[in-house]
């Protein structure tokens, strides 16, 4: 060839690769921009003169039936090239991932789903990650995926290195990552984390409005929500809430609520309420208000049979279940229940969770029919469950007349005729420290004819049975009683008397409330739920996460985050062994048995 | 359709008696097995290592931290060794002059380039089905995700798809086998890295790479784009050696 000819053909071969750049730009970016136009200027300009340098060549093809097939064989090719490009544009506008992988993390979770689906203002995500960075191609990933979701989400992907201005205007100044969310004049970071969790709870708080407040009752040992490492401490799920920027407040019962509570939280408390604080709860729920109670077996009696006013039965007993398909340890342990996403409740706080939810030591709580209260189970222990009387007896077992199968572990009520619940009028009168003392006594299965003016230690009675008497005793009245050596069941039922007045003179009565319907109350039958120790078990963080949204009426929150436990892989040394000889002797070993077969079969 | 079968069976069966053909599949099956067994024991050093970085631990799995990674070494055995089972495919046929005892017989040209595009991704769902063994057997020891696997195999049955796409097309320009292979290699490794040059997925360069198409395929996560991208990019180069294969006999 030569050079002439070397260089019309390198001139025809660049014409086609402006056209085809301008083609794949284009379809690309969905948009004629300057850079394409002046692609297609110059593929247009550098073929025309192909065409006039090539014009005798082009007359001579147009005879030739080998150049003409050629000519033909290359449109087509071209033309389909431009086809797919096109088809695959078409694609791309219509995207859609579908995640085959179990945890199926690759998709956004239902609760981003519904966070992007709610939102009504734009929200420009700015990601500050230099181009040498091992995360950006992570993040650039997951990012996309929000704004697949949702017209509203742009995202920005930016080398602080190459564009230092755009960085200094939003305040960017990590050099491990950054990603910065604003929308109208609102801002939100996100540092250090950068998965579904991280940008959507920032997201949550680019948009909410303002923050919600959820106020936690203290005073009767409920769990406590500054307490991040103990198990029963609640502090996760309060990090958790405050990571959604909600402001978690103390709030005292005994005391006027404070009406900017849009959800209150009473957490598993082992002393029981006075009745007044009993009556502003339900005044409360009743006036529009929203709660979250969690209640453990045996604990708070007096609040459980109150809620039933409020459409809500919860039961005295102890659900058990000795399916090892529902319970993880079977009979050896029926208390721990499983509850497969399968066995939720039709709720708007269930729907969105494909985990199951782990309790243990629960009671049961049931709907209650009652005029006023709309009622919805929320979760079921599994079908061989049944609700325990005795469960600290000798290998507990359902007898005839306990309830049994399917035993319902939680209930969520909106007030919707709040005028035609029947509170009480006002709190009950507090029981008298004598009725209490003699309630406790046959509680505790101590006679209750036993004599008041002598040393309990001159009972007979086994210490764990004094300890226990005064441990349930302080537990249903909220009053510190101490176990004296000479003491006798007058001084205890003499400090009770005390305690009680004093506690009672602590509680400002309960204001009337005006009912109003709208009125949202949760109650779980198992306290443990929101402990450290439990919370990040299945999806019992996204339960109550859930819980407290549909409470404050962020419904756009509900669903299931993103979340995994990682996979072990615990290998002895015999299975490492095994899979190696799998790897490098069966496997290669077949191939090159095959090879043996082919030589001996050719040589034959 | 039965014309097809026919070259499809002539040409696996030719691979399938050829001693070669058995050591190479034995060769990707020692390199598999090499890589994966190295893989296993990292993933158990990694999660030894991260018993007191419980939210490290949690972002662990098997899926995307043992088997995407064995995929992805099995994606680029099918790079390497892919062209050098389809270099010959149109390429030697041309040089021994086959092509026009073919091309004079009944047989069409589309016909023709199916046949050899099925034979050759035979030979690609055998190297695959062999792969597949060491995953699916790690079910003994752990919970291995069937539906990422399904997913990841999927990905590498369409990248099987290109290359063997490729690799005829790269065969069909030349009538030199060593030509074919490098053409080959240089289009498709080409196409793997050029989505090094930019990592945001919306980028152009990434629009064009095959690697950056592949990443979320190989962890499960089967997008409408990929599938779209690799299943263009696979008809557009049958299509091509379709229209070379014509003017073959116009030569």
């Amino acid at each position: 060839m030569t050079p002439a000819a070397a260089a019309r053909r390198l001139l025809g071969w660049t014409g086609v690769a402006l056209a085809l750049g301008f083609a794949v730009r284009t379809a690309l970016l969905g948009q004629v921009d300057d850079r394409g136009r002046l692609l297609a200027l110059l593929a247009a300009a550098v073929l025309a003169l192909v065409a006039w340098v090539e014009r005798d060549a082009v007359e001579d093809a147009a005879r030739s039936p080998s150049a003409r097939a050629r000519a033909t064989a290359t449109m087509l090719t071209l033309a389909a090239g431009v086809v797919a490009v096109l088809a695959h544009a078409v694609v791309r506008e219509v995207d859609d991932t579908v995640d085959l992988g179990r945890r199926a993390h690759h998709t956004l979770g239902s609760h981003t789903l519904g966070v992007l689906d709610g939102l009504d203002a734009p929200v420009r995500v700015t990601a500050f990650f230099p181009r040498t960075s091992p995360l950006r191609p992570g993040v650039a990933s997951l990012l996309q995926r929000y704004a697949e979701r949702s017209d509203r989400v742009e995202v920005h992907l930016v080398d602080p290195l190459a564009a230092p201005l755009e960085a200094r205007r939003l305040g960017a100044t990590s050099e491990a990552g950054e990603l910065v969310l604003t929308s109208g004049d609102r801002l939100e970071r996100v540092l250090g984390r950068f998965d579904e969790d991280a940008v959507t709870d920032a997201l949550v708080r680019l948009v909410s409005p303002e923050d919600h407040v959820i106020c936690w009752s203290i005073g009767h040992e409920e769990a406590d929500p500054d307490d991040t490492r103990s198990p029963g401490g609640a502090g996760s799920l309060v990090t958790a809430l405050e990571g959604l920027d909600a402001q978690v407040l103390r709030a005292d019962l005994a005391q006027p609520l404070d009406p900017a509570c849009e959800a209150l939280v009473l957490a598993g408390p082992r002393i029981d309420l006075l009745p007044a604080e009993r009556t502003r709860l339900l005044g409360w729920v009743a006036g529009g208000g929203r709660a979250l109670v969690l209640l453990e077996p045996g604990l708070a009696s007096g609040l459980a049979s109150d809620l039933a006013a409020m459409g809500v039965r919860v039961g005295e007993e102890v659900v058990l279940d000795g399916d090892p398909r529902h319970s993880p340890l079977g009979a050896e342990d029926p208390s721990l229940l499983v509850v497969p996403p399968g066995d939720l409740g039709d709720h708007p706080i269930t729907r969105g969770l494909r985990g199951a939810v782990l309790a243990s030591v629960a009671r049961p709580v049931d709907v209650r029919p009652t005029p006023g209260a709309d009622a919805t189970v929320l979760l079921r222990a599994g079908p061989s469950s049944w609700a325990e009387r005795d469960p600290l007896g000798d290998a507990p077992a359902p007898d005839g007349d306990e309830a049994r199968g399917g035993m319902p572990l939680g209930v969520a009520v909106e007030v919707v005729g709040a005028a035609e619940l029947l509170l009480p009028e006002g709190p009950s009168p507090a029981p008298a420290a004598a009725t209490l003392l003699a309630d406790t006594l046959a509680a505790v299965g101590l006679p209750p004819d036993l004599p008041v003016d002598r040393p309990l230690t001159s009972l007979g009675l086994p210490d764990a049975a004094v300890q226990g008497l005064t441990e349930v005793l302080r537990l249903r009245s909220g009053v510190p009683l101490v176990p004296r050596a000479r003491g006798t069941l007058a001084d205890l039922r003499d400090a009770l008397e005390e305690g009680l007045a004093r506690r009672a003179a602590d509680v400002v009565p309960p204001e009337p409330t005006a009912p109003r319907d709208g009125g949202r109350l949760v109650v779980l039958g198992d306290a443990g739920l929101i402990g450290n120790g439990s919370i990040s078990l299945g999806s019992n963080q996204d339960l109550l996460l859930n819980a407290l949204a549909w409470l404050v009426g962020a419904e756009d929150q509900l669903g299931e985050r993103a979340d995994d436990l990682g996979d072990d892989l615990l290998l002895t040394a015999q299975g490492r062994s095994l899979i190696a000889l799998i790897a490098l002797g069966l496997l290669p070993g077949l191939a090159l048995a095959g090879a043996v077969w082919s030589w001996r079969t050719r040589a034959a | 359709m039965s014309r097809v079968l026919a070259v499809a069976a002539r040409d696996l069966r030719v691979q399938l008696r050829t001693p070669a053909g058995w050591l190479a599949l034995a060769a990707i099956q020692a390199l598999a097995g090499l890589f994966w067994l190295m893989l296993v024991d990292g993933y158990v050093e990694r999660r030894a290592d991260l018993v007191f970085d419980p939210y490290a631990a949690a972002r662990t799995t098997l899926a995307d931290h043992l088997v995407a990674p064995y995929l992805g070494n099995v994606a680029v055995l099918l790079l390497v060794l892919g062209p050098a089972v389809t270099m010959g495919a149109l390429a030697e046929e041309r040089r021994t002059g086959r092509s026009e005892l073919l091309l004079t017989s009944p047989l069409r040209p589309a016909e023709l380039v199916a046949g050899k595009a099925l034979a050759s991704l035979g030979w690609v769902a055998l190297v695959l089905a062999g792969t597949a063994v060491l995953p699916l057997a790690l079910g003994a020891w752990a919970p291995v995700d069937l539906g990422a696997l399904a997913g990841g195999y999927l990905g590498l049955g369409l990248l099987g798809a290109v290359v063997v796409g490729v690799g005829l097309l790269c065969s069909a320009v030349t009538d030199r086998q060593v030509v074919a292979l490098l053409l080959a290699y240089v289009v498709l490794m080409a196409l793997w890295v050029v989505g090094w040059l930019d990592r945001d997925p919306t980028s152009l360069p990434s629009q064009l790479s095959l690697s950056a198409h592949l990443r979320d395929l190989l962890r499960g996560a089967v997008r409408r784009s990929d599938l779209s991208y690799l299943l263009l990019l696979t008809g557009w180069t049958l299509f091509a050696t379709w229209q070379r294969v014509r003017t073959w006999r116009h030569a």
